[in-house]
């Protein structure tokens, strides 16, 4: 495995357990005491921590830290299940996952800040807990941990940190300076200096500036090689207070000089730090300690100040960065539960067998054994094939908790309140389906937020109890998967969509339509109700997109709708895109597929002479038209006076469509045609039949469209004619 | 070792119609005898079907169509050589239907010229170069190009210019 294949594999892994982080957030939204739902978080968080450092994604690490921190203490019942901490772990999950996919090795100053923006929430929650230690409260029960020794000065600024920051008993950070200095037997007393950096390194970062001008001159007769003659200006920034420095020394108080002095709350940089080490090199050597220090406080909140500014500006991106992360490319590895493949593993080794046991029936020109081979395979093949489709089978309800998160800020955005029940969750899909039903799904689920449902106060006008619903359903209809999204909103007024039908010119004014058809109207491009544009939806870009999406799919998009009470989207598709369920057809010499979804049934005609390409049939008392195959693809051969024809329905129209035979029922696995053929639209695919021919799968809409197309020109044409 | 050191040098020769054609052997897969094709409706005319490939259903192209050379017919000698391109970074397999599949060849890079040079009417970019072989022209094809490009070329007149152009040489 190489290391990318290890950074996607980490992707992948780490979008699955951020999934999993929002859903259980959503479930102690809902059950704050729920104990597996925060051991979950913190699993989630751990995991992601690890795999993170391991493969160089080291602002993750960092970031998740200290979460993982915070929920190690929820999970321990030290810290209790706000509210402000599931948002803050959510926008946290968030922020995880715009680093996953930022580029470059390290990531930008504006992702860092945010991470220092989302961490200072945390931090603050942490601190919390600090606090009630014995420092300030002695006596409180709480953990006497070093935490409460290091009872910092009160948090009078907003913590924000790293390093030492990241434990969980840190306090507000803070920046001291520190002047040591040693005596000169510091060494025979068994004490090196430099564990005591050390030491100090590990209470956050540091900058030293050393005093040499006290060394003697090596030829000085005073000289002792074993002595300690340098003195050492220290500015430290840390969360663990005054009293953690001083523990550092605690050993050498007696041996040297110590001041430690507070200078400022905040937090800075190691490489900020640096910066005023110029000062010790110039400072006189005897200057006051009182005076230097205020000097160097003037100087550290300076810098303080600058920073904060810098850090000011990040959150004004805020609001663009939130888009980011549903456009995260969509995974293309796939989890398969291993007894799937187990099973899959097995037949394949069944196969091995079934081989061997025909390859010796042919030798001895055994026709009863090679027959029972013959049989083994059909069994083994329909197995195989059933279980290999089931791979890509995933329940539906893993991007449940996408529209669960979706619901819970939109609604609070739009000042509304809304319940989301999602049902059916285990329906399985293939997971092709399921990555691409996401968007439009989220945008029918918008759009019932935003339109449809109404603000509590008009609810309550209506009679409604004042919290709106979004029932999400999923289920098995047939071959198909159907699925509803249904709002208790106020519905669609069809008379507005006909004002703005007719606005739009999709309409002429006098034109008498059903509402079904009208609702058609919503799913054609530039169509939109909302009297005015939100943040949320009513762009009318959409649901022309919802449509074409799921037809892609080979799926069907409609809206019942009832005034008052709410509109319901349904979405119904394939089971899967890899085998598709039709008729068998062929014209002269050529063989094609008629989807099972779009067969009404089968009627004949007979002829005398040339059919047109288009010509009309009656079926059940109407006359619909009938589209010749053969005159339409100019297949070649002699046309035959007795025809079938195949009763089709597409874009809710019958048509007929005249075919040479009918052969039968086929289960067709698709294979798509080639790039070369892509202008070919009503081609849906083509499949290998038994015998090693290749049949064309036809999509009966676009077929239909095309055959509408050359038909409207051919009048043209013959009209001035 | 031995492919490293002929790569790019030797080729498939085929012919269409009586013109001698070679594809560079790196980009071939195999040779397959003619079987039936499955029309396409609605596709150019020299798309000819697609074929069953061990279950996938290659593209077939007729280069005599797509070169302005008639058409191939099917005989006893008719093959279809399935060719690897690469097409906007992935690689898709085309089959090219040829009249006979002649050897490899091996041709030394000095024995191939650059195609010659050619009035705006015809475009020459999909020849890499006109090799020479026992007496004949062979027009070495630049398999990416050609199988990938929507037009019809008229391959006649790059080798009658060739022909003319090196017998004006000669004389």
């Amino acid at each position: 495995m190489t290391m990318d294949q290890a950074v996607t594999t980490y992707r992948d892994e780490a979008l699955e357990l951020l999934a999993e982080l929002e859903r259980a957030i959503l479930d102690l939204e809902a059950d704050p005491g729920d104990k597996d739902k925060m051991a979950a978080c913190f699993r989630a968080m751990h995991t992601i921590k690890g795999g993170g450092a391991m493969f160089g994604f080291e602002e993750i690490s960092r970031f998740t830290h200290e979460i993982e921190t915070t929920f190690d203490m929820v999970r321990n019942g030290r810290l209790p299940v706000t509210p402000q901490l599931l948002n803050a772990t959510l926008a946290a999950g968030d922020h995880i996952k715009t680093l996953l996919f930022a580029s470059g090795e390290t990531p930008s100053d504006e992702l860092v800040s945010r991470s220092e923006e989302l961490l200072a929430v945390f931090r603050q929650m942490l601190a919390s807990v600090g606090q009630d230690g014995p420092g300030e409260q002695p006596a409180s029960p709480g953990p006497a941990t070093a935490a409460a020794r290091a009872a910092a000065p009160p948090p009078s600024q907003t913590p924000d940190g790293t390093d030492a920051c990241d434990l969980p008993d840190a306090g507000p950070p803070a920046i001291y300076w520190i002047h040591f200095a040693p005596a000169a037997d510091l060494l025979a007393n068994g004490t090196e200096p430099l564990g005591l950096f050390e030491e100090l390194a590990a209470l956050g970062p540091y900058r030293a500036h050393a005093h040499i001008r006290d060394i003697p001159a090596l030829d000085d007769p005073e000289y002792d090689p074993e002595g300690l003659h340098a003195a050492y200006d220290i500015l430290l920034m840390t969360c663990r207070g005054e009293n953690a420095i001083r523990d550092v020394f605690l050993f050498v108080e007696d041996s040297c000089r110590l001041a430690v002095t507070p200078l400022a709350s905040g937090r800075l940089r190691g490489s900020d730090l640096e910066e005023f080490l110029e000062h010790f090199r110039q400072a006189p050597p005897d200057e006051d300690q009182i005076v230097a220090a205020s000097r160097l406080r003037t100087m550290v909140e300076l810098k303080l100040k600058q920073v904060e500014a810098v850090r000011a500006k990040g959150p004004s991106k805020e609001q663009a960065r939130k888009q980011k992360p549903e456009t995260a490319p969509a995974s293309t590895s796939l989890r398969v539960d291993s007894v799937k493949l187990d099973a899959l593993v097995n037949m394949v080794g069944e196969l091995v067998i079934l081989q061997s046991r025909l390859r010796q029936a042919v030798k001895g020109e055994n026709m009863a054994a090679a027959a029972d081979v013959d049989e083994d395979l059909e069994r083994l093949t329909d197995a195989m094939r059933d279980s290999a489709l089931e791979l890509r089978m995933l329940p539906i309800g893993t991007v449940f908790s996408v529209f669960l998160r979706l619901v819970r800020d939109l609604s609070a955005s739009l000042g509304k309140e809304v319940g989301f029940v999602a049902e059916g969750a285990e329906t399985e899909l293939d997971k092709t389906v399921i990555d691409r039903l996401k968007d439009p799904l989220i945008h029918i689920i918008r759009n019932s937020l935003d339109h449809g449902i109404e603000p509590p106060e008009e609810r309550t006008r209506a009679g409604k109890p004042p919290a709106g619903r979004i029932v999400l359903s999923a289920g098995h209809s047939g071959g198909n998967v159907v699925i509803r999204i249904h709002d208790d909103g106020r519905g669609i007024d069809p008379a507005r969509i006909r004002k703005k039908a007719v606005e739009r010119g999709l309409l002429s004014p006098d034109a008498d339509l059903p509402e079904k058809e009208l609702l058609a109207l919503l799913f054609e491009p530039g169509f939109s109700t909302a009297e005015k544009v939100s943040d949320v939806s009513g762009r009318g870009v959409g649901m022309d997109m919802v449509k074409k999406n799921i037809e892609a799919m080979r799926g069907t998009v409609d809206m019942e709708n009832v005034m008052g009470q709410g509109t319901t989207t349904v979405i119904t598709l394939p089971l899967t895109l890899a085998i598709i369920d039709g008729f068998n057809v062929r014209v002269g010499g050529e063989s094609y597929i008629v989807p099972l979804a779009n067969l009404r049934g089968f009627q004949e005609r007979f002829l005398t002479g040339q059919p047109r390409q288009v010509d009309s049939i009656e079926r059940m008392g109407h006359l619909i038209p009938l589209v010749s195959l053969r005159r339409l693809f100019a297949v070649p051969g002699g046309q035959p006076d007795y025809e079938r024809v195949v009763i089709v329905e597409a874009d809710g129209e019958m048509t007929g469509i005249a075919v040479d035979v009918v052969v039968g029922r086929q289960q067709a696995v698709i294979k798509s045609l080639d790039e070369s053929y892509r202008h070919l639209k009503w081609i849906a695919g083509t499949t290998i039949n038994g015998d090693g021919s290749i049949s064309l799968i036809l999509d009966v809409p676009r077929l239909l469209r095309m055959a509408r197309e050359q038909y409207e020109r051919a009048e043209q044409r013959e009209i001035p004619a | 070792m031995m492919q490293e050191e002929g790569a790019g040098r030797r080729f498939l020769t085929f012919t269409l119609g009586e013109v001698f054609f070679a594809l560079d052997i790196y980009s071939v897969r195999e040779i397959l005898d003619l079987q039936d094709i499955t029309r396409i409706p609605g596709a150019p005319e020299y798309m000819r079907g697609v074929v069953n490939v061990r279950g996938t259903a290659v593209p077939v192209m007729d280069l005599r169509m797509k070169f302005g050379l008639g058409r191939v017919e099917k005989t006893l000698n008719t093959r279809v050589v399935i060719v690897e391109i690469t097409k906007s970074e992935a690689t898709s397999v085309v089959g090219a239907m040829a009249d006979s599949v002649k050897e490899v060849l091996e041709l030394e890079p000095e024995a191939i010229d650059p195609p010659p040079a050619m009035g705006a009417a015809v475009r020459t970019d999909f020849i890499r170069g006109i090799g020479k072989h026992g007496g004949r022209f062979i027009l070495i094809l630049d398999a990416d190009k050609v199988f990938t490009s929507d037009e019809i070329q008229d391959v006649a007149r790059v080798v009658e210019d060739a022909a003319r152009e090196a017998g004006a040489t000669a004389a």
